[in-house]
Order: structure tokens, then sequence, then C-alpha cells
């Protein structure tokens, strides 16, 4: 007897995809490497394929491959905790997100810097389907740091104002720009420097209320009124100032110590004055919404800022996935523009 | 109406308090108007205020001539129509400036705040600010259950002291940071007796921080600082997530030092406390009314005690200043006015 067998060949499809992987802590433009690897095309009931569109190379991405920041994901890891991508298939059980959806990660961690990746509908979130890429791909971390430092820790009323040092950092120029929303003043602290003229232009352009250099604060030439919030990234000596001119019951929210001294102040404005000093990490914040109320509200104003126009988009230097050990270096090196992946 | 002869320091000008303080007698009617009483002053400490006040470097300057004094302890010797206060009644007036280095003193009930007659004189002369400074702040700011962890600096001043009695009557643990001394051994064993969990010096802390640390079942969750500096940074640091440090001084004049990594990854909060601003505000009175029942309650059943002052009489006064005023550490002196024991003889 002739047995015939009919021979099943399991033929599985996949999809190659290339991808910027770290297999140790180092030097971020060598301990980067560019990987092509086989994504399967079969989703599991509550997984999404998403198709990453653009990611950029934020300092904690940096400091992350680095081995120096708080959070650590399981080696080997892609890089990139920021960026946006769009929804491509989905499991039979996903209920939130559709095909065509944009998303970003959910929280930090999930590893940006690739062209495909499957994850669990709840690793990405969705955002506003219909804003330009400059906005999507930086939309998690800046402008919520900013919206978040505006709105959780004083109730400011149109005609406050806000103090801030690192005025010129991408975060700086969303507060500027929240605030003008708002009708919050701003006062912002920047370095001198060659060309200040332009960029106290630039920013008087976003909605800046004055502009003065560190040695300005210092020399207290101007007196400043109604100071119920100060936001801190530089810390040392610009913070002790910053500090200094919150009017009573202000407080003072550090996110950044670019300076990398301690965060200082006088002790009048402490126990006379009644200020207080905060901090503020966005990772931290999305890790504790029990709910995605206060995040959907939070996403829906900034969506309709950027679309309107009201939030100017952020420039970049773009790059493709191949480009990778320049972009950075780059990152590294130059700090006047963003380094970002356009990855599909 | 009659008047009776008050021995008084007094000062007409600001300037070195050796210099410009005067020993002198004012007259006081014993007479006390509607809602008044004739107070005769016990006793009354030489703080640190009062050395900025006479040399005309605080705040507030007032106008010369000046009584000095800002803290003190008195009995109610007569009172006036409607007084709801009675005879032999101990009484404080708490206010920065106030007229406590003389013997008597018509005061209106309005000002006076009555302390327990069980409180010994040399506590009810400093229980105004010191002790309830340092209660405010270990129960009003932190939710902190039995066994958890206070740490201070600072810890041998007159507020570190009360810390660690209040801590110890509430249950909790407290970690003491002082400045190294030639007698630092004696010091320890001071703090350990009023009831100090571990008391290091700063340069001891500063090694072996870490290490200690890791040994506590918890991080503590409230620093506090009367020092500023970098010895701040060293009791904040340590602080559990989500934990507070309160400011309540800055004795070494430095700038407060937090780390911004304690700020944005440990999600600390930064706070100070001024109790002679605080206790005036209208919001205030009802926390400021159950600190002192709760901190006179601590001082009758003997879980306060008086900081170690040395006794003096208003006629000693300059070698008094010279103690205060003093290179290097000296005990804080305290005006002993008029010995309760004694009677009185003027009335």
């Amino acid at each position: 007897m002739f047995k015939s067998f009919s021979t099943v060949t399991i033929a599985r499809r996949c999809i190659s995809a290339r991808q910027l992987v770290y297999e140790g802590y180092g030097n971020p433009p060598e301990a980067i490497q560019l990987k092509t690897i086989e994504i399967p095309d079969k989703l599991n009931s509550e997984q999404v394929l998403v198709k990453w569109i653009a990611a950029p190379i934020n300092p904690a991405d940096l400091n992350q491959i680095q081995g120096v920041y708080p959070v650590k994901p399981k080696l080997p890891a892609v890089g990139g905790n920021e960026g946006f991508g769009r929804v491509e298939q989905i499991g039979s059980g996903v209920k939130g997100l559709k095909v065509g959806d944009f998303v970003i990660p959910n929280k930090s961690g999930l590893g940006t810097w690739r062209e495909l990746g499957v994850h669990g509908e709840n690793d990405v979130f969705p955002i506003d389907n219909e804003l330009p890429l400059e906005y999507a791909a930086v939309f998690q971390v800046n402008p919520p740091t900013a919206y978040r430092m505006l709105k959780d820790f004083i109730d400011l009323k149109p005609g406050d104002t806000v103090i801030q040092n690192g005025a010129n950092s991408a975060v700086g120029k969303q507060v500027i720009q929240i605030c003008r929303i708002l009708g919050v003043k701003t006062v912002n602290v920047v370095r001198n420097r060659e060309n200040l003229s332009d960029l106290v232009a630039e920013l008087t352009k976003l909605g800046a209320t004055d502009v003065i250099t560190e040695e300005d604060l210092y020399g207290r030439k101007k007196k400043f009124k109604g100071v119920k919030l100060a936001l801190n990234c530089v810390g040392g000596r610009s913070s002790l100032f910053l500090a200094s001119v919150l009017d009573h019951g202000g407080s003072m929210v550090t996110y950044g110590g670019m300076s990398k001294q301690p965060v200082q102040s006088p002790t009048g404005p402490l126990i006379f004055k009644d200020i207080s000093l905060r901090g503020f990490w966005m990772s931290r914040w999305y890790d504790i919404q029990k709910t995605p109320q206060k995040r959907l509200e939070m996403y829906s104003d900034l969506a309709k800022w950027m679309k309107s126009g009201e939030m100017a988009k952020q420039d970049f230097v773009e790059k493709s996935i191949n480009q990778h050990s320049a972009a950075l270096d780059e990152a590294q090196t130059k700090f006047d523009k963003k380094q970002l992946f356009v990855l599909g | 109406m009659s008047i009776i002869k008050s021995k008084t320091l007094l000062y007409r000008n600001f300037g070195d308090p050796q210099k410009v303080l005067e020993l002198t007698e004012v007259e006081v009617s014993t007479t006390p108007g509607d809602g008044e009483v004739l107070v005769e002053w016990l006793a009354s400490p030489i703080n640190p205020l009062d050395i900025n006040r006479i040399m005309g470097q605080y705040i507030i300057k007032g106008d010369p001539p000046i009584i000095g004094g800002s803290e003190g302890i008195g009995r109610v010797v007569k009172t006036g129509p409607n007084s709801k206060f009675h005879i032999n009644d101990h009484v404080t007036i708490f206010s920065s400036e106030t007229p406590f280095w003389t013997e008597f003193g018509i005061v209106s009930d309005d000002e006076l705040q009555k302390i327990d007659n069980r409180i010994s004189i040399d506590l009810a002369a400093t229980i105004m600010v010191n002790p309830p400074t340092a209660w405010l702040m270990i129960h009003k700011y932190v939710k902190l259950s039995k066994g958890d962890f206070i740490i201070q600096n600072s810890a041998n001043s007159g507020v570190g002291r009360s810390c660690i009695e209040i801590a110890k009557a509430a249950g909790f643990k407290t970690i003491n940071i002082v400045r190294n001394r030639e007698n630092i051994e004696e010091l320890k064993t001071e703090l350990w007796k009023l009831g100090a969990d571990h008391v290091f010096t700063e340069e001891e802390f500063a090694k072996g921080a870490r290490e200690f640390i890791k040994t506590l079942p918890s991080r503590p969750k409230l620093a506090l600082n009367g020092v500023g500096g970098r010895s701040v940074l060293q009791i904040s640091s340590v602080l559990e997530r989500g934990g507070m440090c309160i400011t309540y001084g800055g004795m070494s004049k430095k700038a407060h030092e937090f780390s911004t990594s304690a700020l944005v990854f440990n999600d600390i909060t930064v706070k100070g406390i001024a109790v002679g601003m605080w206790a005036r505000l209208p919001e205030s009175q009802k926390d400021w009314a159950e600190c002192l029942e709760e901190v006179q309650k601590l001082a009758v059943s003997g879980e306060i005690t008086a900081i170690p002052m040395e006794k003096t009489s208003l006629d000693d006064y300059r070698k008094a200043f010279g103690k205060a005023m003093g290179q290097g550490r000296s005990v804080k002196q305290l005006f002993v006015i008029k010995n309760e024991a004694a009677g009185n003889a003027k009335i």
C-alpha cells in the first residue's frame, strides 16, 4: 500500500522591518545598531501592528542608552521613547483602536526608533488623526510637560505671571505659547549670547511678555509683580533668583537641571512667603493616571491649538534610519535643533 | 490711681545691646482698665531675635524707647473689670515685639494667652515658638504612622530638641544630624536621652548615609531643616518618594539646596514655616489652637522639657548679653525677673 503524505508547511508570512537597537549601555552613536527583524503578520487578539512614522531623539533617550536614566528597559531594547505611528492591523479583540489611527507610546520605554512594531493595545495611545507630522512626532513629552506644569500646581488666572529659566528650550517655548493662549504673562530668562536680539524676537513672536538675561535677573533690574509660578530647568543660582521673585504662596516647579547644580532657594521666601518647591516628571504623570480622562482632555486642548496654528511647529533636522550614528552624534553635540528620525 | 516702679531693661537707640541697653525704672499703673490685667513678668529668654531687634536688623524696627524681650511668661496679679483672667493665671503674649523685660505691665485680655500653671517657668517662658514650630511640622504636613522616620538637621537647637521629644511622644523615629564639636559624645548622649533614635554628625552622615538608610524598614517621609546650604541637600535627598522637607530656619546663612532628581524623580515637596506669621492668619486659627493645647499637654506630662538655659537677672544683663553674643556655643540666657515663690511685696 502506498501511503501518500501531505506535507504541511507552516508557511507563516513575515514582514521584515528595520529598527535601532542597543544590547548594552554605552555611548549612543556606538551602542545603537541598525537591525532588521522579521515581524509575523499574525497578531494576537490584543495586539496592534503599528507603522512608526517619525520619532525624535530626546535627551532622555540618550541618557537611557547611557544607562543613567531612572527608567531602564530590559536589554536588548529598541531606542526612543517618543514618536508617532499609524495602526496598520488590529487583533480580533482590540476595541479601543482601529486601522488608520495615529498612536503614540502609552508610556516611556516602548522603543519608537523602528519601522514597524507589534504592540499590545494598551501600549499605545490614540491622538488626533489630523495632526501634521511635526506636531505628532513630539506630542507626548514637551507640550504635555508645559501644559501640566501650568495646570497642576497653581490655579493660574488671566493676568497672573509665570517666570521661567531655560525659556529657549523646547518646553520653554511651549510654556510661552500656552501662557499666551491662557492670557498668562511670562517672564522668560535666557542666557546671554551673541545673537540675543534674534532670540528675544523669536520668543516675543511666540508670545513672551518679557525676555531677560540671567544677568538682568541677578541684577534685579526689573521688578516683577504677581509671579505665582516659576518653572526651573536650570538649577543653581538661576533657581535661587527664580524662587526669590515668587509672590506669597507661589510655587517653583523643577523639571530639569541643565546646570547640574542643586536647586536653590533663599530662606526668606520659604518661611515668610510660604512658597513651595516641587518637581515634575512627565513619565510619572502618565504612570499614575488611573483613567484616561485627564490625558484625553489635555490632548484635545493641545491638538486644537496645534491645528489652529496657535502653537507653532518645532524645527527639526530630519534623518533617515540609516543615518542613525550621525543623528545620535549630532543630538549629543548640537543642541539648537532636535534630531528627528523619519521612518516611513 | 496708684503707681508702682517697674525695673525695666530698655533701649533708646539701636546698636550693640551691651552699649544701648539701659536698666531703669518705669512707672506702671496698678489699676488695670476694662478687659485688662496687671501682669507680673516672671521670666524671659534672650533669643537671637532680640539681638537682631536691638541692633536694628529686624524687619520690624519699632520706635525707641523700646522695652526688650520677645518671649516670656508672667502671672496675673490684678484683674480689671470684665477681664476673663484670674489672679495667679500664668500668661504670655504671642508677639515678637512685646515688652517682657520689665517687672510689671498692664496688658489687655486680647493680647494674652493663658499658659497652664503646671508647666515649669523655664519651659513656659519658651513655649510659644519652638515647641509649636516642631509640633506643626510633625503633625500638620505629612500623614505619619507609628514607626515612620523623620530626619532633621540642627537637632541640637531649640526646635530640634522639641522635634525629638514630640516625635517620640507620637511614636515616630528620629534621625538627627548635628555639627561636629569637641564634646560630641556628650551631646549624642544628651539627645539619646531626650528620645533621639539615631544621632550623626554631618560628616558621619555624609559618609554613611547610603548604607544607613538601606538598613531602615522605610525611608524618612519628613525632613526638617533649620540650617540650609548642603546640610538640607543631605537630609532631603534620602526622603521617601513623595516625602516632604520643611524649612524653619537658615542658620548657615547659605541658600537651601535640593537635588534636582529628588524633586523631579522622587517627587519631594519643599515648604517652609514661620510660626509667628502663620499663627496670625485667620485660616490658621483652628490648627493654632489645637497646637497650643497639644503642646501644653505634652509639657504638663513631661514629654517635652525646657531646653538647657542659664538663669540670670535683669541686673546682670551685660554679662548675659556677653554670653548670648559670645563666640562659640553658649547656653541660652534666661532672665528670671521674679522668683514666683518669693511672693510679691510691692502690691
